[in-house]
């Protein structure tokens, strides 16, 4: 593979002798175009995100989603060279003399040393592409880094790259520049998932052994994405090994999971299926101490299937499928009655792609997608014998169903434009309360709460390369929503450019709109599965964003670094809270069948995230990895909340530090560590005390017969900020090649290696004085924290 | 396989969460207040302004059996208090050990409708300052009532209060009452009205409309004679409204963390004041339940 500074060389002295700069603009230039499919050598994976490049005439272009690619150039010979993250970079010569179908086939550089392990855009070079605020993770870096209990976990891998922020010590939820979880949006395969999150967001549901990419977009959004604030995170799942079967099966410490892709019709079809539960109730069961006809656990597991079926060259079908389950659950049965309670939660997709190649510059995708999210608890008694005959069944749900068609072109008209144009439309059903009682000393109890939304928009982008410095990508997206009579319009405009100072130095600034219209009701901010999306409706307006973001992009061509610094501003608009107190989920409300009255508790506001992020990368080498820092603030303003002054949000974070680094000094061992330092998080806590306020108003609070003599309060929110957070995480692997292209790893991690007490929550407890007269009680701040030194290993073997 | 079981222990202890008691000093603010809270109506019949300190909750010791150490640490007894209208009429409220506030008869200083009134608290050299404005008195509760048995047997009494919203303006209510349970001869109980967090309403997105909510009473299966019901509306102002609820949810919330603690607001202008004077007038109405023939 050759260094990427020797192709930056050859470009520079090319500039000189670009034949295009010696043509008559008067003069006709005869253009032809090659287009085609770019694959992975071994699978016939299409790969998107692959560079073409025309080093003499410093044109280029990239793959998109599904791995075509089209680029007119003038007729004659050209040199083209193609790249991608992880493999082999190609460099080929072709006579074009007519428009030319060229597909072309890279090998992994798995054998080589010289592994690009990150980068953006899916070039290594962050100077030469017009998108900023935008990071494309290669799978095999969520492979090699320590993972927390032997799980590999997409969205905790992310949240090592400045500006993206996790919440609580573990968790898989993030926070991306000053947002709230619910302004991320997380695609699979052009689903929306809703619930991101396994365990209460201990693990995320992404199984990384059947996802093909990851492309995390903070700002600059392009004009196809919209309907969230903060954040995009496009996750493309593998479409299956087209030549040949070939699998893998890991087995962790919590979890066992098993892919398994090959071609039902050889170069025609393919299939992937990828499957990962844990069996932590399993192994738990000899611990738990039980009375007999008892059994309860917890588990949580993950389904991926995919089909891809070529049809012709023009005409290709996908069809991907994503089913993730959590789920608690207690039986018990003895001689009068047998009793099922469970509490479960989770996500199903399913999306059905057609691609169809027009012409040799445009190519069109149309979805039919479904997503689903549900949270549920059953309760089923049974009286099974003369003394005990009171059945009673209790079933509760809240979740959304989205009903999605779409279709994307992309056209690339000539070597300065590539237009994406496109429509969408959503149908969004949600349940904010289902409840069915059946009891039989009661009346039955069935009602189903149900909102009904549509959300559409058409959008129009170009990544159009004005001179050989200037590249803009401007963009619009015209969003409309409809609930009942109510009708929001917005026109969202996008703007991101590039100018290069010099080959290897880039300044760069962008401007995106966004608007949200539906919302997720959190009292948390945690990310629990009780929270509950809603939609804007005619009293809930929608969340609004802009953002704009200044920063440059420096390559150091001879050490093969990148350095990337960004400064943001975002201000939202209607963003909502829940008033002071308000939680519609309170235990007691469930069996009410009561309908939630959700408007009425929540209250709209305003946002304000600002800071800089700095990445330093190093991507090829044994050793390679990143530094990564954001100074950051977030925060917010309520008229009803915080007696209407600004506070800073929960997740405001001033400093984030990452370091990361993986080093492979052989082919068979990578070693790995991860270090970070976070700033606390804000929490409210009571820092005051009173006389309980007497009994002077003449309505008394029917519940409370007896209060103590003084009660704690706090006068602003989030008054406390935690204490910094840091922790070192470690890992290994040792791999170990066998005959027939068959690999075992070996993998060791330990979580938190020097055992920090990092803040998990903070509270208040009472401490007595018994040597006082009389005897005093004072309170005292009291620390939980969880997740020290976890060790963990796993077994993978290939084939 | 012992090993795996091993190891998975030791994996376990790491889930468990290690408690450990912090220094709050740089952590949190702890600066004392003063703490003033006051409520008028045009029903008072005492006017009455408390006075003491807000202190650190965290360093600030408190006897575990005597409730009148504890207050004699926080209640203020030597500020100087007095309520004052827009046309200049000012009262002085006296320190009462009996009332632990400040008091004055109604009398000396009429409070009515729509009328503003100030206070002014000087606690040594420090002047606090607030004022509040009295709601209009909501003009006729009405009720409807039921009396039935459950499918357990269980005899109740549900009553729904209603009342008209004033339109124009947001407004906010809080609902409460009592049921006393007259029997001939065993003796009678008193059940407070509980509406549950319904007794706190507002008129977002009803601005104008009827307003209503909904309790019921567990009877004694024995035969009462007659039920008397008070039903109270206080129409409030959003300060007060938001106080009381902020107070009673974080008690309801306490120890939970999945819920934000509540911010109680508060109307003392100057920094080092806190507290609520705020203004409200009470509706009631008494009504007869009697058992149908």
């Amino acid at each position: 593979m050759k260094h990427p500074n020797e192709e930056i060389k050859k470009e520079q002295s090319a500039k000189k002798n670009t034949p295009l700069l010696k043509l008559n603009s008067r003069q006709k230039i005869e253009k032809y175009t090659i287009s085609g499919y770019i694959k992975e050598n071994g699978s016939g994976e299409n790969l998107l995100g692959v560079s073409v490049y025309v080093a003499k005439l410093r044109l280029g272009t990239t793959t998109n989603d599904y791995g075509f690619y089209s680029l007119t150039l003038p007729k004659g010979k050209h040199e083209i060279t193609i790249s991608y993250i992880g493999f082999t970079t190609q460099k080929k010569e072709i006579e074009l003399t007519k428009d030319t179908n060229w597909s072309i086939v890279l090998s992994t550089s798995s054998e080589s040393l010289d592994e690009v392990v990150i980068t953006a855009r899916g070039t290594t070079q962050e100077s030469k592409v017009t998108q900023m605020s935008s990071v494309r993770l290669n799978p095999k870096i969520i492979e090699d880094i320590p993972s927390f209990l032997g799980e590999k976990d997409v969205l905790k891998t992310l949240q090592l790259l400045p500006g993206i922020q996790g919440g609580t010590e573990g968790s898989s939820g993030f926070f991306v520049r000053g947002g709230t979880p619910d302004q991320n949006l997380i695609i699979l395969d052009d689903a929306v998932v809703y619930n991101s999150n396994h365990l209460f967001g201990f693990f995320s549901v992404f199984n990384g052994d059947a996802i093909k990419s990851v492309e995390a977009f903070k700002g600059g959004f392009p004009a196809r994405f919209g309907g969230r604030l903060s954040s995009v995170i496009k996750i493309d799942m593998k479409d299956g090994n087209k030549e040949k079967f070939s699998g893998k099966v890991s087995i962790g410490l919590i979890s066992t999971s098993a892919v398994l892709e090959g071609p039902i019709n050889k170069g025609k079809t393919s299939f992937i299926l990828s499957a990962r539960r844990t069996y932590a109730d399993i192994i738990a069961q000899p611990f738990i101490k039980k009375e007999k006809g008892e059994r309860g656990g917890y588990f949580f597991t993950d389904f991926n299937f995919k089909i891809h079926h070529v049809f012709s060259s023009k005409d290709k079908l996908y069809w991907s499928n994503y089913l993730g389950q959590d789920k608690f659950y207690a039986n018990s049965k003895d001689n009068d009655s047998k009793e099922k309670i469970e509490m479960g939660w989770g996500n199903i997709t399913s999306t059905l792609r057609w691609n169809h190649q027009f012409t040799n510059k445009l190519f069109a995708n149309t979805s039919l997608v479904f997503s689903n999210y549900k949270f549920q608890i059953n309760a089923d008694y049974e009286g099974t014998s003369e003394y005990s005959q009171d059945d009673y069944k209790f079933q509760t749900s809240s979740g959304i169903n989205d009903y999605v068609l779409k279709t994307d072109f992309n056209y690339y008209p000539n070597n300065k434009h590539s237009i994406r144009f496109g429509a969408t439309s959503t149908h969004h059903n949600f349940t904010p309360r289902q409840l069915l009682l059946k009891d039989n000393f009661a009346n039955d109890i069935d009602t189903t709460q149900e909102i009904n939304s549509i959300e559409s928009a058409v959008y129009l982008e170009d990544d159009w390369k004005i001179t050989n410095k200037l590249n803009i990508f401007p963009g619009i997206r015209l969003s409309h929503f409809n609930y009942k009579n109510t009708n929001y319009i917005n026109l969202e405009p996008r703007l991101a450019l590039s100018y290069n100072i010099n080959p290897d130095l880039a300044l760069k600034a962008s401007y995106s709109q966004m608007n949200q219209y539906i919302h997720l009701l959190s009292s948390s901010g945690i990310g629990l599965p009780t929270d509950l999306w809603v939609s804007s409706t005619n009293n809930v307006k929608p969340q609004r964003s802009q953002q704009l973001a200044i920063g440059i992009a420096k390559d150091f061509l001879n050490k093969s670094y990148s350095l990337t610094v960004e400064a943001y501003y975002k201000k939202m608009d209607d963003v909502i809270a829940y008033k002071e107190g308000a939680s519609f989920l309170a235990f007691d409300d469930i069996e009410s069948g009561k309908d939630i009255k959700w408007e009425d508790n929540i209250t709209a506001g305003q946002g304000w995230a600002y800071g800089t992020e700095i990445l330093f990368k190093k991507q090829i080498g044994a050793l390679t990895g990143w530094l990564g820092y954001t100074l950051s603030w977030s925060e917010r303003q309520f008229d009803e909340l915080n007696l209407g002054k600004k506070f800073f949000s929960r997740y405001d974070r001033r400093h984030d530090i990452s370091v990361v680094g993986i080093y492979k000094p052989s082919k068979k061992i990578t070693l790995s560590a991860t270090w970070v330092l976070s700033t606390g998080n804000n929490y409210t806590l009571p820092n005051l005390q009173r006389l309980n306020t007497p009994n002077d108003f003449p309505i008394l609070n029917p519940n409370s017969y007896y209060t103590d003599t003084t009660e704690g309060f706090s006068i602003s929110r989030n008054n406390f900020r935690g204490e910094t957070s840091h922790r070192l995480d470690l890992g290994v692997q040792f791999h170990k090649k066998k005959k027939n292209n068959k690999e075992r790893i070996w993998a060791f991690s330990i979580y938190n290696a020097y055992a920090r007490q990092n803040p998990f929550y903070y509270s208040l407890d009472s401490s007595y004085d018994k040597n006082a007269i009389p005897e005093t009680e004072d309170k005292e701040l009291i620390r939980t924290s969880v997740l020290m030194l976890i060790p963990s290993f796993s077994y993978t073997f290939k084939f | 396989m012992k090993k795996i079981y091993l190891l998975v222990l030791v994996s376990c202890i790491g889930f468990i969460g290690c408690e450990k008691v912090v220094d709050a000093d740089n952590l949190l603010d702890t600066k004392e207040k003063i703490f003033i809270n006051g409520y008028l109506s045009p029903s008072d019949t005492l006017l009455r302004i408390r006075v003491s300190k807000a202190l650190p909750i965290i360093g600030t010791p408190l006897s575990r059996t005597d409730n009148q150490i504890n207050k004699n640490i926080f209640l203020v007894k030597n500020a100087l208090v007095t309520i004052s209208n827009e046309d200049g009429d000012i009262v002085n409220l006296n320190y009462s050990e009996e009332s632990e506030a400040y008091i004055a008869l109604p009398s000396s200083l009429p409070i009515l409708e729509d009328e503003r009134y100030f206070l002014k608290v000087i606690v040594k050299e420090s002047e606090f300052n607030a004022s509040c404005k009295i709601p209009k008195k909501v003009e006729n509760i009405t009720e409807t009532v039921s009396l039935y048995s459950d499918e357990l047997g269980n005899r109740k009494a549900t009553i729904k209060l209603a009342f008209n919203d004033f339109a124009g303006v947001p407004d906010f209510y809080i609902l409460g009452g009592y049921a006393k349970v007259i029997f001939e001869e065993q003796e009678s109980y008193i059940n407070r009205l509980d509406f549950n967090l319904d007794r706190f309403l507002t008129d977002t997105f009803k601005d104008g409309t009827e307003l209503n909510a909904e309790n019921t009473i567990l009877l004694n299966n024995q035969d009462e004679i007659e039920i008397l019901v008070k039903l109270q509306v206080a129409h409030v102002e959003a300060l007060l409204y938001q106080n009381l609820r902020a107070s009673e949810l974080n008690n309801y919330n306490e120890g939970n963390p999945f819920i934000e603690y509540s911010i109680a607001p508060d109307n003392i202008e100057e920094e080092n004041g806190i507290g609520v004077f705020a203004g409200y007038s009470l509706t009631e109405k008494i009504i007869s339940i009697k058992k149908n023939p």
